[in-house]
């Protein structure tokens, strides 16, 4: 009896309460089958189309999988101790969605991909995308997740978009634009001052 | 299994209570022309999380994506956004939920509980508003926003 109140005890001082939801991957998987990074670093539209067109054909061939990027810390919210735990984020999410979703999740970091499905062992889809190399940057991670569920879901890996184009969107025009002007003042005022500087300069 | 997962996450709830619709109420409030900021709010109702959804629309308030983050124009507080969006917030009421005065609705800001009116919480800069009916849910302290807001 000791014994089990002792066990008692120690579960309810070692089991941390339920936390908040707070990553909003969640909020967005539960209707949507891709979560794409905008906290931080997004992925190219070449390379976000590609990735959805591949999640499109696996669920067109009854393969259901959700599939969340994670490219910055950031975009894990208020869970962003689990930034570069793919596995430890995709047992999360995955039990954030049980009751709308029972499908595979896959978070892809840059430094792995994970894979879960509630009650369900998904150790050979781990096997499978533990052989994945991840590029660099957002368009990287989409790549990685493009490959990884072709594979998981037995299709023909597309050829991938260039894992260069990523970023925050690429220069806004203002900042052409002041670049472009800033470029031409500065080659007038050579062209103006060059000169006279030269003469004085000469004995 | 408390080493390999240490976040015990809190599932999103069913039914319609728990997704309620965007509206967005024609409320008079005074907007600086400042730069928006963000501010996180997360409700829980039942052990279960309730979506605060995109698509409200106000020029000091709106919410752009399901995630919980609320951009901010000028200085307003928690009664100001659920008096644009047209849900019940009070100690007895929070969105389609009802509880009793001895078991009231519960805020935390930063993961300190808040005890004044829950209408006046500010919404202030990089705030993480957490409120909850029913069973305690640990909240978290700290959301990290997207880059810019």
């Amino acid at each position: 009896m000791r014994r089990v109140a002792l066990v008692a005890t120690l579960a309810l001082v070692l089991v941390p309460a339920a936390y908040a939801d707070a990553d909003p991957a969640s909020d967005i998987l539960y209707l949507q089958r891709i979560y794409l990074p905008f906290f931080g670093e997004k992925v190219s539209d070449a390379n976000a189309q590609t990735l959805k067109k591949v999640v499109d054909e696996a669920w067109a061939k009854g393969y259901k999988v959700k599939v969340a990027l994670i490219a910055s810390r950031n975009d894990l919210g208020g869970v962003f101790q689990l930034w570069e735990r793919p596995q430890t984020y995709a047992d999360f999410l995955g039990r954030e969605l049980i009751f709308l979703y029972k499908g595979k999740v896959l978070t892809a970091m840059p430094n792995g991909i994970g894979v879960y499905q509630y009650k369900t062992s998904v150790d050979p889809e781990k096997a499978i995308v533990r052989k994945i190399d991840i590029g660099e940057g957002a368009d990287g991670i989409a790549n990685a997740a493009t490959v990884a569920v072709a594979r998981l879901a037995g299709l023909k890996v597309p050829p991938l978009p260039s894992a260069e184009g990523g970023g925050d969107g690429g220069t806004p025009v203002w900042e052409l634009v002041v670049i472009i002007v800033g470029g031409l003042a500065l080659l007038a005022a050579m062209v103006f001052f060059g000169p006279r500087v030269w003469r004085r300069r000469t004995p | 299994m408390i080493a390999a997962f240490p976040y015990p996450p809190t599932p999103i709830g069913t039914g319609p209570k728990f997704h309620p619709p965007a509206a967005t109420r024609p409320v008079d409030l005074r907007c600086a022309k400042t730069k928006r900021y963000g501010v996180h709010l997360e409700l829980f109702a039942r052990n279960r999380v309730i979506i605060v959804p995109a698509g409200i629309n106000h020029r000091c308030l709106r919410t752009r994506w399901p995630v919980g983050i609320i951009e901010v124009r000028g200085s307003h507080t928690l009664g100001d956004f659920f008096r644009i969006w047209g849900q019940p917030l009070s100690q007895t009421r929070l969105v389609g939920f009802k509880t009793t005065r001895d078991r009231p609705v519960r805020a935390y800001v930063a993961g300190k509980r808040w005890r004044a009116p829950l209408r006046r919480l500010p919404l202030r800069r990089h705030s993480n508003i957490v409120l909850q009916l029913g069973r305690y849910i640990r909240p978290h302290k700290v959301f990290l926003f997207p880059l810019g807001l």
